[in-house]
């Protein structure tokens, strides 16, 4: 017997119903994709978990609106999108909301670190640039640039979950980017001539 | 395709959205172009950059909690938060405090205008700042300084 695919619409009915393992399969399949979309919009690692434990817990309960005129990751991005953005605004007279994410990045980059230390304080400190950088974006261009870029949306889901047109999002990535390339500018010409020595290595140039 | 129109897809070309640009003309720029080539090698270093962020996975616990929390009858929409929780029960144990000592005249049965003033605005600031579980401790504290009174003033 042939065993096809439990699609996304299946277990959508199915969760519709009542039935709350499907409702955990949809989990199992997207607790990565919406904890590391808060992971990358809001402050800390803990504020993430929080923020997908309830995304969830909020979609579970609007299931009985969903009418599939969408993919159901769309619209579990969107509710994700919308939420992270109403958590940020919740937090933002919070004036310590750089802590956590700082003692995270500690324990990430000694994990990352390799054999050598300086390497790891040099990535330890190109995640914090790149992290503060992205973080300085206004949300109109932050939005698309990680839907695109970290969760992997092409530019047509990326305008789905967005609800704007797809030249939109092409024209906020490219302002994004020369944003970050302004506020990143040392660390763009150190990352060139690194690859430029790489392929000189490689071809030996 | 001329600079600025090569550049402005730049990023697309990058992630194959081909769909929004001519390619061909695209690519045929960037062949004569050595301004335009240099910027496409500095987005490929933007993107190396921004893939330096590590992609961190949700913790082993999440499907677990949000299952435990929807089997729960009337489960409510937001799971709790034990910090906030311990914080608004120490906010409200402490204002608590302050109107219980600043009740205590009451029982004394002077001045009590000038108390029930102070009251008032206690339970106020108290309202505003922690909400639900504030409001019970002050509906609480009302009704028993009421049977206080009735009971003074049965005694009287």
């Amino acid at each position: 017997m042939i065993n096809l695919p439990v699609t996304d619409e299946l277990l959508v009915k199915k969760a519709q119903q009542g039935n709350l393992v499907a409702y955990g399969e949809l989990v199992e399949r997207y607790q990565h994709h919406v904890y590391s979309l808060g992971y990358k919009l809001l402050k800390s690692p803990h504020e993430a978990q929080d923020a997908a434990q309830e995304i969830f817990i909020r979609t579970h309960k609007a299931l009985p609106t969903f009418k599939g005129q969408s993919k159901f990751s769309t619209w579990l991005y969107r509710i994700a999108t919308n939420h992270c953005l109403d958590t940020l605004r919740r937090n933002q007279r919070e004036q310590n909301k750089n802590v956590d994410w700082n003692n995270n990045n500690n324990q990430i980059s000694t994990s990352d670190a390799g054999s050598q230390p300086e390497e790891a304080l040099l990535n330890k400190e190109k995640q914090q640039a790149v992290k503060r950088s992205l973080d300085a974006l206004p949300d109109k261009y932050r939005l698309p640039l990680i839907l695109h870029h970290y969760q992997e949306l092409s530019y047509r889901q990326t305008a789905e979950v967005l609800e704007i047109g797809e030249a939109a999002v092409a024209t906020r990535i490219h302002r994004a980017k020369q944003m970050l390339k302004e506020k990143l500018s040392g660390g763009v010409a150190d990352e060139l001539s690194r690859n430029k020595r790489k392929s000189e290595r490689l071809f030996g140039q | 395709m001329n600079c600025q129109e090569t550049r402005e897809n730049l990023n697309a070309y990058l992630a194959s959205e081909h769909q929004l640009f001519d390619k061909a003309k695209l690519e045929k720029h960037l062949d004569n172009c050595p301004q335009c080539q240099g910027e496409l090698e500095q987005l490929q270093a933007l993107n190396n950059m921004l893939n330096s962020l590590p992609n961190q996975g949700a913790p082993a616990s999440l499907k677990t909690d949000i299952l435990a929390t929807l089997s729960k009858p009337n489960s409510k929409s937001s799971p709790i938060n034990k910090g906030k929780l311990v914080r608004d029960l120490l906010a409200a144990a402490a204002v608590s405090l302050a109107i219980f000592w600043s009740g205590l005249p009451l029982f004394n049965g002077t001045d009590v205008d000038k108390v029930n003033q102070s009251f008032n605005k206690l339970a106020a600031n108290y309202t505003q700042a922690t909400g639900s579980i504030v409001n019970k401790t002050v509906n609480w504290v009302d009704k028993t300084n009421n049977k206080i009174h009735i009971k003074e003033w049965k005694i009287k």
